[in-house]
């Protein structure tokens, strides 16, 4: 058989491709075997409390500094455009329910989800990535420790209560920005906005934010903790997997967060 | 007893790195792996210690074979042993006297305060008294593997393994290490196998020598009859200052 150039040229692109798409099948289906061992793992209830609280601390309570900063610039930010547009329509007695609708469905834990990729997400990955470089997960095990319980299970569950009281807190100190901008900046008082809010906001809303949280959190945190435990290389490779750990988290919240808004509310 | 049954590993390059490679080590042996650098000693421990899994072969550890038994099996099987890892391999966040307590605390549920004196023992044993508060960036590579070597031990395991042991150290260091594993043969009679480069410690720390050489271990030497060997590959290999010299 005789292959032109441009016949090898569209066959090695063609391989290359399948290559990528082989190696990202088979990533998704590893991190998919991972989730179902650690799920398993944390069903067996065998690791230390202790540790659990440790990361609450390290991954939740450390992180309310740069929820609270970003929640209330955003709250501020949204407001400043609402009341401007709001008011020009006429409809001034909107501006609370708008704000409080965008923060508590979507901005808030959307934003805290993403923030916590960033911050949580990288360090996760990059300390137990350094640990694997400096064999300290080995030694782990060696000690009679399964790095799955030691490591993964504590930092998994950490996240999973956290991440949602953190949204929480950035739904309510971005409605409140938006509040100090939305009374500040015109006539609007505290009373008809929060009224306004009151009357557009229900429960759902907030729970819905809230559910976005708790699935976020499993997506930021057995993404960090896999690609941490996936690393082999030494430094360069730690570098590698903790950007991959952030920006992989950070397209799947984007994407996850249109789902869930779909399933919430398109109907 | 450790042993080790037509142990095979190759890899997908159609690479051998082990073709029924044999092995068994008495208890109370002090057996030491050479080899140039990449023939696997060190992946031989990994291994043992069932952290990596070959492609096929048998690996017994007071009779448990090491790819039969479960995970739980396996971590209690791993408090029979300690590892002396090339790096030290300290946990960064915790002080000297934490990660020397570690595996008491963890898997025994002592508090760091009743581990205190087994820790100061251990501590005394590889001459390193009085850095429990330290943390370990604060101490040289050597003094480093000292720790190690201390958290290894603390638990009294039946066997310990040594990884690169004298590696990368100054030779006055070197002379220190090798000088506690001495020690510690003397004192706690345990089942090593040492994996080096270094011809002092092998000779210094072991009395039997198995090298590894295409894809297997050959006929054992002693520190005595090692340089001498009627093995050309073995005496050829001897004959450098560095072991890796083919």
């Amino acid at each position: 058989m005789n292959f032109k150039p441009n016949d090898l040229l569209f066959l090695y692109m063609i391989s290359s491709i399948g290559k990528k798409v082989f190696h990202k099948i088979y990533d998704f289906g590893q991190f998919i075997l991972f989730s179902l061992t650690t799920l398993k793992e944390i069903l067996s209830f065998k690791y230390k409390f202790r540790l659990v609280i440790d990361q609450m601390i390290h991954l939740g309570i450390n992180s309310i500094p740069i929820v609270t900063f970003t929640a209330l610039f955003v709250g501020m930010a949204f407001s400043v455009q609402v009341v401007k547009e709001l008011l020009r329509f006429g409809a001034p007695d909107l501006v609370g329910g708008v704000v409080a609708i965008a923060i508590w469905r979507e901005l808030g834990p959307l934003l805290t989800g993403v923030v916590i990729a960033g911050r949580v997400g990288a360090a996760i990955t990059a300390e137990i990535g350094a640990m694997k470089v400096n064999e300290e997960v080995d030694a782990l095990n060696v000690m009679g420790q399964d790095s799955m319980t030691y490591l993964v299970a504590p930092r998994v569950i950490a996240l999973f209560f956290m991440l949602p009281l953190l949204v929480g807190l950035a739904d309510i100190i971005g409605f409140l920005g938006g509040l100090v901008i939305a009374t500040s900046t015109s006539m609007i008082n505290y009373v008809s906005f929060f009224t306004s809010a009151n009357t557009m906001l229900n429960t759902f809303d907030i729970a819905s934010g809230l559910f976005k949280g708790l699935v976020f959190s499993l997506v930021i945190s057995l993404n960090a903790t896999n690609l941490g435990l996936s690393v082999r290389y030494g430094a360069q490779d730690v570098g590698k997997k903790t950007r991959k750990s952030v920006v992989f988290s950070i397209v799947i919240i984007f994407g996850l967060n249109y789902l869930l808004s779909v399933l919430f509310f398109a109907s | 007893m450790i042993e080790i049954k037509n142990l095979n590993k190759s890899f997908n390059n159609n690479q051998v790195l082990f073709r029924n490679l044999n092995l068994t080590v008495q208890d109370g042996d002090k057996i030491a792996i050479i080899g140039p650098s990449g023939c696997g000693k060190s992946t031989i421990l990994r291994y043992l210690l069932g952290t990596k899994a070959p492609d096929s072969g048998e690996l017994l550890i007071a009779g448990q074979n090491i790819g039969q038994i479960n995970k739980k099996e396996l971590l209690k099987l791993r408090l029979n042993i300690g590892m002396l890892f090339q790096s030290a391999a300290l946990f960064d966040s915790l002080n000297i006297e934490e990660n020397i307590a570690f595996p008491l605390i963890e898997n025994y549920g002592l508090t760091l305060n009743a581990s205190r004196n087994k820790v100061n023992y251990v501590l005394e044993l590889v001459g390193l008294e009085g850095v429990n508060k330290k943390m370990p960036y604060q101490l040289s590579g050597g003094q480093q593997k000292r720790v190690g070597l201390a958290r290894a031990i603390i638990t009294e395991p039946k066997y310990i393994f040594y990884d690169e042991p004298t590696t990368g150290l100054d030779p006055v260091m070197s002379t220190t290490i090798e000088n506690v594993i001495v020690r510690l043969n003397q004192v706690m009679k345990i089942t090593s196998i040492v994996v080096s480069h270094q011809k002092s410690t092998i000779l210094r720390t072991t009395n039997k020598i198995y090298m590894v050489h295409n894809n297997a271990l050959l006929d054992f030497e002693t520190p005595d009859t090692i340089e001498t060997s009627e093995n050309d590959i073995i005496r050829n290999f001897m004959r450098g200052n560095q072991l890796n010299v083919e």
